[in-house]
C-alpha cells in the first residue's frame, strides 16, 4: 500500500489549523504511511507547528509512518525559534 | 457600569495608541523609501508599532485587525532580520496596509462592523510576496561559547491555553527576545495531545528560555507585554556557570565569573500584570522593577542598577518619552481659571491708587508678586496646550509621496522646525489650509522632471515646510523651487473675470494676491488634486479666522514661498487699550504699526467720502470708530484726535481715537459664544472693574473700509 500524500498550502497558521487538522485526520484514515509536503508553507506560527507535533504523536500512536517532504524556510525558522527542530528533522524518511 | 466605563477608557487609549502607531509606521515606511535612512532602527520602530497594534487588537477582541496586522508583521519581521530586502513593492504593500489597518481601527472605534474585503485582498498579496522570495535560513545562534561567563536570564514561559486566541505567537515573541540577545530555547511538548484529541487553537506547549547577556528586566518584560495575565512567566537571573549548563566547555572562565558575581544566583522577577499594562491609563512597569530590586538580596551593582524604575522608564521607546495625554476640556477649564485670576489681579491693582499711604508700599510689593506669579502660572498652563507643529507636518510625507507618484513628479520634501510649538486649537485648524497649500505647490508649482531639466534645474523638485517662532508669532512656510506664479496668466484670468480693469497696472504683489480671490483658478484642467479654485480664498479665510495672515513671495522660474503667520495662542492677547468718548476698545498690539498726532496737511479726502491720511508717503484710509459704532467722541476733528495706524493682510488703515490707554494682556471672551458675532469686533474682554471692553477686528475693519479701485469692479 503506497503512502498517502498531503500537501500543505501557503499558510499554516492559527486561523487554518482547524481545517488542516480535519484534512490530516482524513488523510491518516486507512493509510499505512503519510507524506506531508510542507514545501509551499510561506507563513506559519506556533499553532501550526503544534499541529505538526500532534500529527506526529497521532501517527506514532496508530503505527503509521510519517514523513515530511519539501523544505520551507518559514517552517524551519519557526521550528528553530521554538526549539522544536526535531519535529521534522527527527522524523525518519525525511526528504531533503 | 463603571467597569464598562473603565473598559471604554482603556479602549480609547488603545485607539489613540493605534493611531499613533500607524502614524509612526507610515512615516517610518516613507523614510525607508527615501535613500538616506538608517534602516535597522526604522524597521524596528515600524515592527514594534505593528506588533503593539496586533497585540492590542487581539486583547480587545478585534480579531480582524490582529489577523490582518499579523501578515504585515510577518513581512516586517523578515525585513528586520535582514532576510528580506526592503523592496519598493513591499513598501507599497505595507503603506496600503497602514491605510487598511487605520480603516479597521476607525471602524472598531465607531463600533461599526469591520470590513475585511480590502484587507483580504491585501493578505493575498502578502502571501504571494512571502512565498515568492522565500527567505534564506539563518544558522542557529552559536553564541553559547562566547557568553559562558556572562550572566543571563532563565525565563519560564507556560502560556495559558488561550494564548493563540489573543493573537500571541511565541514564534514572534521569541523572535522579539532575540533582538535583546542570543538565547537557547527548550520546548516542553509532553502535553501536546495526539491529533485526534487536539483542539488546535489551544496552546499545549511551554518553554524554558535562556537569554544570554545582562539584559534589563524591563526590556524582557516588554517582550511579554501582551501575553495575557493567565500565562505563567518566571524570570530568573543566572550566572555564567549555570548558563553554560552541564556541557561546560570553559570551566576556568566560568568559575572566575562565579567568583566575580557570587550573589546573583536567583532573583525571581514577578511576572508583570500583563493584561493591557501598556494600555492602562497609568503605566505600571515601575512597581514590578521595584519589587524585583527588593527581592534580590544583594545583586551585583550592575544588576541593581538595571532594576530601578528609572532604568525601566529609560528603556521605553523614545517616542513616548516626556509627553502627556491631557483631556482638552480639563486644560480649557484651567485656562479659564487662570483668566479669572488675571482679572482678579487687575482688580486688586486698582487699590494701589486709593489706599492709606502707609499700606501702599506693602500692597504694591504684594501686587508685584501676584502679578509675577500670575504670569508664570499662566505661562506654564498655556504650555500644556502647546504642541509641536510636527503633529500637523506628519501627514505630509505620505501626501507628497502619493501625490508626486500620481502626478509623475519627483519631489523631495524637507521639513524643518517640526518641534516649534503652537496652541493645540491653532494646530488643529491649520492642518487643512496647509494641505491645500502643499497640494497647490505639488500640482501648480513644481514642474515635471523633463521641464525642470530643460529649465536647468535638478529633475527633483524641493518642497520645504518650515516652522519657526518670530516675535510672538509662529511662522509656517510652504516653499517650492518650482515655476513660480505665472503673473501673466493670473492677470489675464483676472481681467477675463472682471476682477481687474483692462488698463489697471498692478504690482507683482497685487497680482499674486489675486489668487486669494474666491473661485480663482488658472489651471487649464481641473484635476482631482487642485484647480477647482476652491482653496486659496478658503485658506486665507481660515487663517484670518485664527488671527493670522498669509503672504506670497514668488519669483518666476525660481519658485514660490507662502508664509503663514499665526498667533501662538487664541486665548490671551497682548493688547493696547484705546478710548473713544466713554467707550474703551482693545486692539491687538501686533497689528499696531504706530500712533500719530496727524498734521492737518497730511489729511485729505477723495470722492466717495473716503478720508485719507498721508502716512510715510502712502495714502491710508481713516476709520472713524465713533461713526462705525455710533458713539459720541471727544472730537470729530481728525487733527485734534490721535490716529492709530494698524495693519492686516498687508493693508494699512488709521483708526481715529481720543486717547491711548494702557497696554496689557487681556483674556479673550468670545462674542459668538456669549452674544452673537458683530462685524468689526473680534471679541470682548473684562476689565478689573467688571466692565466689558470690545476687541476690534482689525482685518475686518480694514477689509470693510479699504475699497481699493480694483475691488470696485467686483460687484459681479
Amino acid at each position: 500500500v503506497s503512502a498517502a500524500v498531503t500537501t500543505l498550502g501557503a499558510s499554516l497558521e492559527i486561523r487554518d489549523v482547524d481545517e488542516i487538522r480535519g484534512r490530516l485526520l482524513d488523510a491518516l484514515n486507512g493509510a499505512s504511511g503519510l507524506e506531508v509536503d510542507v514545501g509551499a508553507v510561506a507563513t506559519t506560527d506556533t499553532a501550526g507547528v503544534q499541529l505538526l507535533l500532534a500529527l506526529r504523536a497521532e501517527a506514532a500512536h496508530r503505527g503509521i509512518s510519517l514523513a515530511f517532504t519539501g523544505s520551507s524556510a518559514a517552517l524551519s525558522r519557526a521550528l528553530s525559534v521554538l526549539g522544536l527542530e526535531s519535529v521534522i528533522a527527527g522524523t525518519p524518511n525525511h526528504v531533503k | 457600569v463603571s467597569i464598562d466605563l473603565e473598559m471604554e477608557e482603556i479602549l480609547k487609549v488603545f485607539f489613540d495608541e493605534s493611531e499613533e502607531g500607524l502614524n509612526a509606521m507610515e512615516s517610518g515606511l516613507l523614510a525607508l523609501g527615501s535613500a538616506n535612512c538608517a534602516s535597522g532602527d526604522v524597521i524596528n520602530t515600524i515592527f514594534r508599532a505593528a506588533h503593539s497594534i496586533k497585540g492590542g487588537a487581539g486583547t480587545f477582541g478585534f480579531m480582524e485587525i490582529s489577523h490582518f496586522t499579523h501578515s504585515v508583521e510577518t513581512l516586517l519581521d523578515e525585513m528586520r532580520n535582514g532576510k528580506r530586502a526592503v523592496s519598493s513593492e513591499a513598501l507599497q504593500l505595507l503603506l496600503q496596509s497602514v491605510d487598511v489597518i487605520r480603516g479597521m481601527v476607525r471602524s472598531a472605534q465607531a463600533k461599526q462592523p469591520i470590513d475585511t474585503t480590502t484587507g483580504d485582498a491585501l493578505s493575498g498579496d502578502f502571501l504571494r510576496l512571502l512565498a515568492q522570495g522565500a527567505p534564506v535560513m539563518l544558522p542557529v545562534a552559536e553564541a553559547a561559547l562566547y557568553s559562558l561567563a556572562v550572566a543571563g536570564w532563565r525565563i519560564g514561559f507556560a502560556p495559558h491555553p488561550s494564548l493563540f486566541k489573543t493573537c500571541n505567537d511565541p514564534v514572534r515573541i521569541f523572535g522579539e527576545l532575540g533582538t535583546l540577545g542570543d538565547f537557547d530555547v527548550q520546548a516542553h511538548q509532553e502535553s501536546v495531545p495526539k491529533l485526534s484529541e487536539l483542539d488546535p487553537t489551544l496552546c499545549h506547549l511551554s518553554w524554558t528560555l535562556m537569554l544570554h547577556g545582562d539584559v534589563e528586566p524591563a526590556r524582557i518584560r516588554e517582550v511579554f507585554d501582551w501575553v495575557d495575565a493567565n500565562s505563567v512567566i518566571t524570570y530568573e537571573r543566572v550566572t555564567g556557570q549555570e548558563m553554560a549548563g552541564p556541557s561546560d566547555r570553559l570551566p576556568e572562565r566560568a568559575a572566575a565569573a562565579t567568583h566575580a558575581a557570587p550573589v546573583t544566583a536567583a532573583a525571581p522577577v514577578p511576572a508583570p500584570a500583563a493584561t493591557p499594562s501598556r494600555a492602562a491609563p497609568v503605566p505600571a512597569p515601575a512597581p514590578a522593577g521595584a519589587t524585583a530590586a527588593v527581592a534580590a538580596p544583594a545583586p551585583t551593582p550592575a544588576a541593581a542598577d538595571t532594576m530601578t524604575p528609572r532604568a525601566a522608564a529609560a528603556s521605553k521607546p523614545a517616542g513616548d518619552a516626556g509627553s502627556i495625554r491631557v483631556a482638552t476640556e480639563k486644560v480649557d477649564a484651567l485656562i479659564n481659571l487662570v483668566g479669572e485670576l488675571v482679572i482678579t489681579q487687575s482688580m486688586l491693582g486698582r487699590f494701589a491708587d486709593r489706599c492709606d499711604p502707609e499700606d501702599l508700599e506693602s500692597l504694591r510689593r504684594g501686587l508685584m508678586q501676584l502679578s509675577r506669579n500670575t504670569r508664570e502660572l499662566q505661562e506654564s498652563v498655556m504650555a500644556i496646550r502647546m504642541l509641536p507643529i510636527g503633529f500637523s507636518f506628519n501627514r505630509f510625507p505620505r501626501l507628497v509621496h502619493d501625490l508626486s507618484r500620481k502626478l509623475g513628479k519627483k519631489v523631495e520634501l524637507r521639513i524643518t522646525g517640526e518641534n516649534t510649538e503652537l496652541d493645540k486649537t491653532v494646530l488643529e485648524k491649520i492642518g487643512d489650509p496647509l494641505v491645500h497649500l502643499v497640494r497647490n505647490s505639488l500640482d501648480h508649482g513644481l514642474e515635471l522632471p523633463e521641464a525642470r531639466l530643460s529649465a536647468g534645474k535638478s529633475d527633483t523638485g524641493v518642497l520645504q515646510l518650515n516652522a519657526f517662532h518670530e516675535g510672538g508669532s509662529i511662522v509656517i512656510e510652504v516653499r517650492d523651487d518650482g515655476a513660480g506664479l505665472n503673473t501673466q496668466k493670473i492677470l489675464a484670468k483676472a481681467r477675463e473675470r472682471g476682477l481687474v480693469g483692462a488698463g489697471d497696472a498692478l504690482s507683482d504683489e497685487q497680482i499674486h494676491d489675486l489668487i486669494f480671490e474666491a473661485g480663482f483658478s488658472t489651471a487649464e484642467t481641473v484635476s482631482d488634486v487642485s484647480g477647482r479654485g476652491v482653496g486659496m480664498d478658503v485658506v486665507r479665510r481660515n487663517i484670518a479666522d485664527l488671527g493670522g495672515h498669509v503672504q506670497i513671495d514668488s519669483v518666476a522660474g525660481k519658485g514660490s514661498t507662502i508664509r503663514i503667520r499665526l498667533p501662538l495662542t487664541l486665548a490671551i492677547l497682548d493688547a493696547q487699550m484705546l478710548r473713544v468718548g466713554k467707550e474703551i476698545y482693545v486692539v491687538s498690539l501686533v497689528s499696531i504699526i504706530e500712533t500719530v498726532q496727524p498734521l492737518r496737511a497730511h489729511l485729505s479726502s477723495v470722492v466717495g467720502q473716503t478720508e485719507l491720511f498721508t502716512h510715510r508717503e502712502n495714502y491710508i484710509p481713516i476709520i472713524r470708530l465713533h461713526e462705525l459704532f455710533d458713539i459720541e467722541p471727544d472730537t470729530r476733528d481728525v487733527a485734534e484726535g490721535l490716529l492709530v495706524v494698524v495693519e492686516a493682510d498687508g493693508r494699512r488703515a488709521a483708526i481715529l481715537v481720543d486717547e491711548l490707554l494702557a497696554q496689557q494682556q487681556v483674556v479673550i471672551k468670545s462674542l459668538e459664544a456669549n452674544f452673537r458675532q458683530v462685524p468689526g469686533l473680534a471679541g470682548a474682554t473684562i476689565h478689573g472693574d467688571g466692565t466689558v471692553a470690545l476687541i476690534l477686528d482689525v482685518p475686518g475693519l480694514i477689509g470693510d473700509n479699504f475699497q481699493q479701485p480694483r475691488r470696485v469692479g467686483r460687484a459681479a
